[in-house]
C-alpha cells in the first residue's frame, strides 16, 4: 500500500521534475561528448578495438561522466529551498523520502548509461558496418553500465551532502569534483562515501541544515574553475593539439560559456518574482538586456583568461581562428538558450530535437557522403578536418546565432502572458 | 485623466488548463470606483487566484473579453492598462539580498521612475506603508508581516488606478491585519480595489461589495449589506445537548456550533422558523456576511 503511494507520490514526480529543459540539454551533450570520445574521431581511435574502446570508456568515466552526470542528478535531492518546509513537515517520512529520491536519482544515471551503452553499440555498427562480437558487448556492458552506477551510487551521497550544506550550486559541483579527482578508484571513496553518507543521513533525519553561502558570483567561479581544471589537463591528453583545439573551442569552451547566458530570469524564477515582473511593462526586456550585458563582459574576461590558460593549443591554431570559433559557437549555443526562454514548451522540445538531429547528420553524412549545405548550417561541423576553409562556415554558425538572440529578443518582447504552468514549484 | 482605469468588465470569462480543468466559466462581473473595496471569496479551488491573474493580465483567458473602460483590453492597450495596476501576487517574492528600500527602489525603476523622483516616491510609499522601522534591513530577514507590507508598497508604488490583491491577509497575526485592513481603507479612497481573501470578517469589514465564486462560478455578486438582507430573518441560535448534533447537522444548515457548558450553542439558517421542528428556544438572530457564504455555497 505505501510502496505505491511512495512511487505515484514522490518517485514519478520526482523523475518528471527532473526532466527540465536545461537539464535534458545537459543530458545531451554528456550523450554528445561521449559518442565523439570513444568514436575513431575522438580517443586514440577507439572503437575499432576493445581495449582502446575500453580506455576510452574508463578515461571519459573517470574524468567526466560520473562527476557531471552525479551533480546534474542529485545535487539538489535533498536540499531545495521550497522543498525545506515540505520536508520539515514530514518528520516520519523523510528517510523514506531520502530512499526514494536517491532511487529515482540512480534510476535515471541507470537510464543514461544504458542510452551511452546503446550510442557505443550503434557507433560500433556505423563505423564497422558489421554487428559487434560478443565479447564487444559484455565488456561494454560491464564499463558503460555497472561500473559507473555503483560508483554514481556511492559518490551520489557525497554529492547530496554537500547539497545538504552548501548554499551555491556551482561550489558544491567544485568540492564534489574535488572530492572525485582525489578519491576516484581509491577503496577511501567508499569508505569515506559510508562516513558521509551517516552524517547526511542523521542532518537531513534531523533538518539541521546550516547552509554556508557565498557573495561572490557562482557562474564566474564555476567557469573558472572548469577553464583551470581544463587546462591542467590538457597536457595528459594523448590527441594532438588540433583535435583539442576543435574539442575546446568549438564544443566545450562555447558550451559552458553559454551557460552564463541561461540563468538570465533565474532569479525571478527562484524568487517567485516573475509572475509580478510581467505586470510591469518593459520590465522582463530590461531585466534580459541588463543580465545579457552583464554575461558578455564576464564572457570577455573568460575569453582573455582563456588566451593565457590555452596558449600552446593557440599558438599552433592561430588567435583568429580561435576567437572565430569560440565566437560563433558560443553565439549558437547562447542564442539557443535565449530563445528558449521566450518560447512555448513545445518549441523548446522542437528546438531540442532540431539541435540533436544537426549533432546525428555528420556521422549519417559521412556514409552518405556530404551534402554540402548543410555545412554551413552545422555548429559541429568538423573545422578540425578543414582548418584553413573553415572561416565560412563558422561566420554562418555565428549569424545564426545572432539570429536565435533576435528571435528570443523578440519573443521575449511578444510574451503578453506568461504560462505559469511552466513555472510550477516542487511540492 | 485620459488614461485613467475606471472601469474593468470581465465578459464570458472562460479559463481552461491543460487536462481539461476548468478554472472559471462564464465569469460576469465589473470592477468601478463605486464599488468601493470588492472582496472575492471563495472556498480553495474556487478560482479565486485565476480570476485575480486573469484581471491583472498575468494569465490569457481562454475565452470572453476584458473591457478596459468599455474598450477591449487590446485597444485599450494592454501596457497601457498595465501601467494604471497595481499587482500583489499570492506567492510574493522578493529580491531576498536587497533591503526594503533598494527592492522598491528597483521596482520604480523598472516603472520607469528616476533620480529625484524615484527617490521621493519610494520615501513616501515607505511613511505611507509604516515600513520605515526596517527599511534597511535585508529582506531575507524580514518576517512575513513585514514582506507583506513591502508587497503592498510595491503594489502601490506606480500610483495605480487599479489594485490587484491576492490573499494579502494569508498568515498575517490579527495586529499585522487589522494594520493592513487600514492601508487598504486608506487606499480605497483614491483606488478601485479587489482582494481575494478566506477570512470573510475581513471582508464584512473592510469591503462594500463581494463577489463569492464556487467551482469558477459567480455564486454572488453584490453589495455587502445587500446581501446579508437577502437572508434576514433566517438565521437563528439555539441551545442543545451535545449528543443531538451529528442528528441535527445532517437535518439544517448549521453555520457553526460553540460549547457553552453542558449544551452546544447553534447557528442554524432556515427559510423559515416552522420548517425547524423538534428544536426548542429558537432565537431570531442578525445575519452575517460569514451566515450567507455558508448559506450560499450550501445551497448549490
Amino acid at each position: 500500500m505505501y510502496g505505491n503511494f511512495a512511487v505515484f507520490e514522490y518517485f514519478l514526480p520526482f523523475i518528471k521534475e527532473k526532466m527540465k529543459v536545461w537539464i535534458l540539454i545537459g543530458f545531451f551533450l554528456i550523450c554528445f561528448f561521449y559518442s565523439y570520445y570513444i568514436s575513431p574521431l575522438g580517443f586514440q581511435a577507439s572503437i575499432y578495438r576493445i581495449r582502446e574502446t575500453i580506455n576510452a570508456i574508463e578515461s571519459i568515466n573517470s574524468i567526466f561522466l560520473i562527476p557531471v552526470l552525479t551533480f546534474l542528478i542529485f545535487y539538489d535531492n535533498l536540499s531545495s529551498d521550497e522543498d525545506k518546509e515540505y520536508l520539515k513537515s514530514k518528520p516520519f517520512a523523510r528517510i523514506k523520502i531520502f530512499a526514494i529520491r536517491w532511487a529515482a536519482g540512480l534510476s535515471i544515471a541507470f537510464a543514461i548509461f544504458l542510452l551511452l551503452f546503446f550510442i557505443t553499440i550503434i557507433e560500433k555498427i556505423v563505423f564497422e558496418m558489421n554487428l559487434p562480437e560478443g565479447k564487444f558487448v559484455l565488456v561494454s556492458i560491464k564499463h558503460i553500465i555497472l561500473k559507473p552506477l555503483f560508483y554514481t551510487s556511492i559518490f551520489s551521497f557525497v554529492v547530496m551532502f554537500l547539497g545538504i550544506l552548501v548554499q551555491n550550486e556551482f561550489f558544491i559541483f567544485l568540492i564534489s569534483t574535488g572530492i572525485w579527482i582525489i578519491s576516484k578508484k581509491n577503496v577511501f571513496l567508499i569508505i569515506g562515501a559510508i562516513g558521509i553518507f551517516l552524517m547526511a543521513k542523521f542532518s537531513f533525519q534531523k533538518m539541521q541544515i546550516r547552509k554556508v553561502s557565498s557573495k561572490i558570483p557562482s557562474t564566474f567561479v564555476f567557469i573558472v574553475f572548469i577553464l583551470i581544471l581544463v587546462s591542467r589537463f590538457v597536457k595528459f591528453l594523448k590527441i594532438d593539439s588540433t583535435m583539442l583545439f576543435y574539442i575546446l573551442f568549438e564544443i566545450v569552451l562555447p558550451y559552458i560559456f553559454s551557460f552564463i547566458c541561461f540563468g538570465i530570469f533565474s532569479i525571478e524564477k527562484k524568487n517567485n518574482l516573475l509572475e509580478r515582473m510581467v505586470t510591469i511593462p518593459g520590465s522582463l526586456i530590461y531585466i534580459f538586456k541588463e543580465r545579457l550585458r552583464r554575461a558578455m563582459v564576464i564572457w570577455v574576461i573568460l575569453c582573455i583568461a582563456s588566451l593565457f590558460l590555452f596558449q600552446p593549443i593557440i599558438r599552433m591554431n592561430g588567435y583568429h581562428l580561435m576567437m572565430l570559433c569560440l565566437t560563433s559557437n558560443f553565439l549558437f549555443w547562447s542564442g539557443i538558450y535565449i530563445l528558449l526562454i521566450g518560447l512555448e514548451e513545445f518549441f523548446g522540445v522542437l528546438v531540442s530535437f532540431l539541435i540533436f538531429v544537426s549533432w546525428l547528420l555528420p556521422r549519417v553524412q559521412r556514409l552518405i557522403g556530404n551534402f554540402s549545405v548543410y555545412k554551413y548550417l552545422n555548429p559541429f561541423y568538423l573545422t578540425y578536418y578543414h582548418p584553413l576553409s573553415g572561416y565560412l562556415e563558422k561566420l554562418t554558425v555565428g549569424l545564426i546565432g545572432v539570429c536565435l538572440y533576435f528571435l528570443g529578443y523578440m519573443a521575449i518582447k511578444r510574451m503578453d502572458f506568461i504560462n505559469l504552468e511552466n513555472f510550477k514549484q516542487r511540492r | 485623466m485620459k488614461n485613467k482605469v475606471e472601469k474593468v468588465e470581465l465578459k464570458g470569462i472562460r479559463k481552461s488548463f491543460k487536462g481539461g480543468t476548468v478554472a472559471l466559466n462564464d465569469i460576469n462581473i465589473s470592477f468601478y470606483a463605486d464599488r468601493g473595496i470588492i472582496g472575492i471569496l471563495g472556498p480553495n479551488g474556487a478560482g479565486k487566484t485565476t480570476l485575480l491573474r486573469i484581471v491583472s493580465t498575468v494569465l490569457q483567458p481562454s475565452g470572453g473579453e476584458i473591457l478596459i473602460n468599455n474598450k477591449n483590453l487590446y485597444e485599450f492597450g494592454i501596457n497601457k492598462y498595465r501601467r494604471r495596476i497595481g499587482y500583489l501576487p499570492q506567492e510574493f517574492g522578493v529580491y531576498r539580498d536587497l533591503t526594503p528600500v533598494q527592492f522598491l527602489k528597483r521596482i520604480g525603476y523598472l516603472y520607469g521612475l528616476k533620480g529625484n523622483a524615484l527617490e521621493n516616491r519610494v520615501k513616501f510609499i515607505i511613511q505611507m506603508i509604516d515600513i520605515t522601522d526596517f527599511m534597511h534591513k535585508p529582506l531575507s530577514d524580514c518576517s512575513s508581516g513585514m514582506i507583506q507590507r513591502v508587497g503592498i508598497a510595491q503594489s502601490i508604488l506606480s500610483d495605480p488606478d487599479f489594485l490587484i490583491l491576492d490573499e494579502p491577509l494569508v498568515g498575517l497575526d490579527p495586529v499585522e491585519r487589522i494594520r493592513i485592513m487600514n492601508i487598504l481603507t486608506r487606499l480605497s479612497r483614491e483606488k478601485i480595489i479587489i482582494f481575494s481573501t478566506h477570512i470573510v470578517s475581513a471582508i464584512e469589514s473592510l469591503c462594500h461589495s463581494v463577489i463569492i465564486l464556487k467551482n469558477g462560478e459567480v455564486l454572488a455578486d453584490g453589495v455587502v449589506d445587500d446581501l446579508i438582507h437577502t437572508i434576514d430573518g433566517k438565521v437563528f441560535e439555539t441551545f442543545v445537548p451535545d449528543t443531538e448534533i451529528s442528528a441535527i447537522s445532517e437535518g439544517y444548515k448549521v453555520v457553526k456550533f460553540r460549547n457553552e457548558g453542558k449544551d452546544v450553542r447553534l447557528r442554524i439558517i432556515s427559510e423559515n422558523k416552522t420548517a425547524i421542528k423538534g428544536l426548542k428556544s429558537l432565537k431570531k438572530v442578525k445575519p452575517t456576511l460569514e451566515d450567507f457564504y455558508v448559506w450560499k455555497l450550501r445551497s448549490i
